[in-house]
């Protein structure tokens, strides 16, 4: 209709009353909608039901149906929520091509559906759970010595990594969140060891995965790192640039002018 | 030997020449350098400097300035040049070698063959390039000065602690060291005067009257030595010279005393317990004991045996580090779908897939404890040495050629390791009394 605005609406416009209504929807969903994390805080079994409809989608082309194992995969039966949340959380699993070594890689699941894949394996059968690592706790000169004595053959002094046999590796500490580093000590991962609570306490797993956390961040007041890998860089710059620069001066001073 | 003066300046090898030829006579066969036959020392100095400050009094020539004889002595028809031949280049006057006669002897092959004279440089030509080398001089001596200041401020005012500290002060002291050091060598190079001069020397060997003046002082000092006439002391001579080489033999039968040695330090280690004493624990580095139980499937443990803390019952230590070093000794537990391969006569040394072995390669010493778990293979990190802990640390690669030992260890009734006595062999690399 070509009506006329007049000063004095007879009624409220169609696009208020819509807006009302969203609003109101709104309120009303926010108040009586389920709640998802509520839910799965209340229903423990809803994540391994989730974690199991990921594992059969994702990983038991490898590891089995029943996580049991095989040719291409080892079992999962009883390696606990931490190895699950180590692995899968660092990216390393699902594996993208067969190699030496597993790689830390972008994580293919997000948090959630990790915490899923871990309660699902966990409940196969009992084995490490997610350690609760805490660094206020931890000692960092301590930490220091026990990773030098434990960790520092093959992850090498500053953590940087180091190589072992037939194409593996001990990775760069640098991108381990504390947790990652408690899960791999109590899970042993590939070829590392497997370091219990009865060989390395919990005091130990924080202080060590304290000094960890140093390295990332060291003072280096000597300067440039260099990569903290030591004496092979280290001999590189003074044999380059030292030696080099020497030998350069001398080839200068004795030089002709014309 | 012939007792002629020392004064003479006669040379060393000719005691026989003449007293008079010390002026005349030359040999037309010598070519006379400053220093021989009877120059004093002005003259003999005078080959570089003395001209140089002749030629910078504007061209006096002293008279042993004055051209010497020339000859033409070598076959080829080279001129042989001597000292006296020289006008020393001073090239701040733009002055540049000269030949004899003056001529410039810039690029002129057989003067000497081997020299390529240089020339003027720029900053002898050009006042203005010469100005600019004097800014360069400037330059760096000031960088010197500002860096020498930088270095003793950043010194006290610096935090040590901070990640700019050494690099900051290894820098300008650097520059303060080499500013100085470049300033004064461009000065040098660019600034100073450049002299080319060329020095022949008299070829290398002796008149043949000198070689037979020689030979005939040996034969006569053998002769006056006496050996023919003085027999006895010709045979004591012999005697004492034989019986003094019998001392050759003391440090060869020293040497022969070490071979018999037992080289127990070298056979036995830490972990060896005397009669009566009770079994040696193992202990970490921190001194606790390892129990049954305390490593999982697939761990990796450092223990050493453990001594009773003096004054205590259950508290044990390390031993100290002199000793330590040779006893360290890897506790690996295998995971349980691993099983120890079965040696003959050594079926008690493991327990429940607990094995023990030395820590020290025998390839060189090196600690072994790259233990990778699911391999179940131990790596040296120095040499790449592989041993497999399945099969008595028997190396499968690398340069090792003996298994680590293995120490036999047990569990005792209170659930502690312990061992039951010392290597069966020697540990760490080979050496030569290992048998």
């Amino acid at each position: 209709m070509t009506a006329v605005r007049s000063a004095r609406p007879r009624r409220l416009p169609t696009t208020f009353l819509l807006l009302l209504a969203l609003i109101a929807l709104a309120v009303l969903w926010a108040a009586f909608a389920p709640k998802s994390s509520a839910a799965e805080a209340e229903d423990p079994n809803l994540a391994v039901r989730e974690g199991r409809a990921l594992f059969l989608v994702g990983c038991s082309s490898c590891h089995g149906l029943g996580a049991q194992g095989g040719n291409q995969a080892p079992s999962l039966i009883g390696v606990g929520a931490a190895a699950v949340d180590f692995q899968v959380g660092t990216g390393r699993m699902p594996l993208a091509a067969p190699a030496a070594q597993a790689a830390r890689k972008t994580p293919l699941y997000n948090e959630t559906q990790i915490r899923q894949l871990s309660a699902y394996v966990d409940s196969l059968a009992p084995g490490p759970a997610i350690p609760t690592v805490n660094l206020a706790d931890g000692d960092l000169a301590y930490g220091g010595e026990l990773f030098r004595t434990n960790c520092a053959q093959c992850h090498q002094a500053a953590g940087q990594g180091g190589a072992l046999t037939n194409g593996k590796y001990a990775p760069n500490l640098g991108q381990a969140t504390p947790t990652q580093i408690g899960e791999a000590m109590r899970t042993g991962p590939e070829s590392m060891p497997v370091f219990s609570p009865g060989q390395l306490n919990d005091h130990q797993v924080n202080s060590i995965a304290k000094y960890v956390e140093f390295l990332k961040t060291p003072n280096d007041p000597g300067g440039h790192p260099i990569g903290t890998y030591g004496p092979v860089p280290e001999g590189l710059v003074a044999w380059l640039v030292g030696i080099g620069g020497l030998v350069v001066a001398t080839l200068w001073i004795g030089s002709r002018i014309t | 030997m012939t007792g002629k003066p020392r004064g003479d300046h006669q040379p060393e090898g000719s005691p026989d020449l003449p007293a008079g030829g010390s002026t005349g006579g030359h040999d037309p066969n010598t070519r006379r350098v400053a220093g021989h036959e009877g120059e004093t020392a002005a003259q003999a100095t005078g080959s570089v400097i003395g001209r140089l400050r002749n030629a910078k009094g504007g061209g006096e020539r002293s008279e042993d300035d004055q051209p010497r004889e020339r000859e033409d002595a070598m076959a080829g028809g080279r001129r042989a040049i001597t000292d006296g031949d020289y006008r020393p280049t001073d090239s701040s006057r733009g002055e540049h070698a000269r030949g004899p006669s003056g001529e410039s002897m810039v690029g002129r092959r057989g003067l000497a063959d081997d020299v390529d004279f240089q020339g003027p440089r720029p900053e002898d030509v050009d006042r203005r390039r010469e100005r600019r080398s004097e800014l360069v001089v400037f330059f760096w001596f000031v960088v010197s000065i500002i860096a020498t200041f930088v270095f003793v401020i950043m010194n006290f005012a610096g935090n040590s602690h901070k990640q700019y500290y050494t690099p900051v002060l290894g820098v300008s002291l650097a520059f303060a060291v080499s500013g100085l050091g470049i300033g004064l060598i461009h000065w040098a190079k660019r600034l100073m005067p450049d002299e080319e001069a060329v020095q022949e020397r008299e070829p290398h060997h002796s008149k043949p009257e000198e070689l037979e003046a020689t030979q005939a002082t040996f034969i006569k000092g053998l002769d006056e030595f006496g050996f023919g006439k003085r027999p006895l002391l010709r045979r004591t001579l012999l005697a004492a010279g034989g019986a003094l080489g019998l001392i050759a033999v003391v440090p060869v039968l020293n040497f022969g005393k070490l071979v018999g040695r037992s080289h127990s330090d070298l056979k036995e280690t830490a972990w060896k317990t005397q009669p009566g004493e009770p079994p040696k624990r193992l202990v970490t580095q921190d001194g606790i004991p390892v129990r049954l139980g305390d490593l999982a499937g697939g761990a990796l443990l450092t223990v050493f045996p453990g001594e009773l803390k003096p004054g205590s019952t259950d508290e044990y230590e390390v031993p100290e580090v002199q000793t330590k070093a040779d006893s360290t000794v890897i506790l690996i537990r295998l995971r349980s779908d691993q099983q120890l391969k079965p040696v003959p006569g050594r079926e008690n040394w493991t327990y429940d897939n607990h094995v023990a072995y030395s820590k020290i390669c025998t390839h060189a010493g090196c600690p072994v404890s790259l233990y990778e778990q699911q391999t179940h293979h131990l790596l040296c990190p120095c040499h790449q040495s592989v041993f497999d802990v399945l099969d008595h640390a028997r190396p499968i690669f690398g340069p090792a050629a003996r298994p680590l030992p293995q120490l036999a260890i047990e569990v005792d009734e209170q659930g502690y390791f312990v061992a039951r006595g010392d290597f069966p062999e020697p540990v760490g690399p080979s050496f030569w009394e290992r048998g």
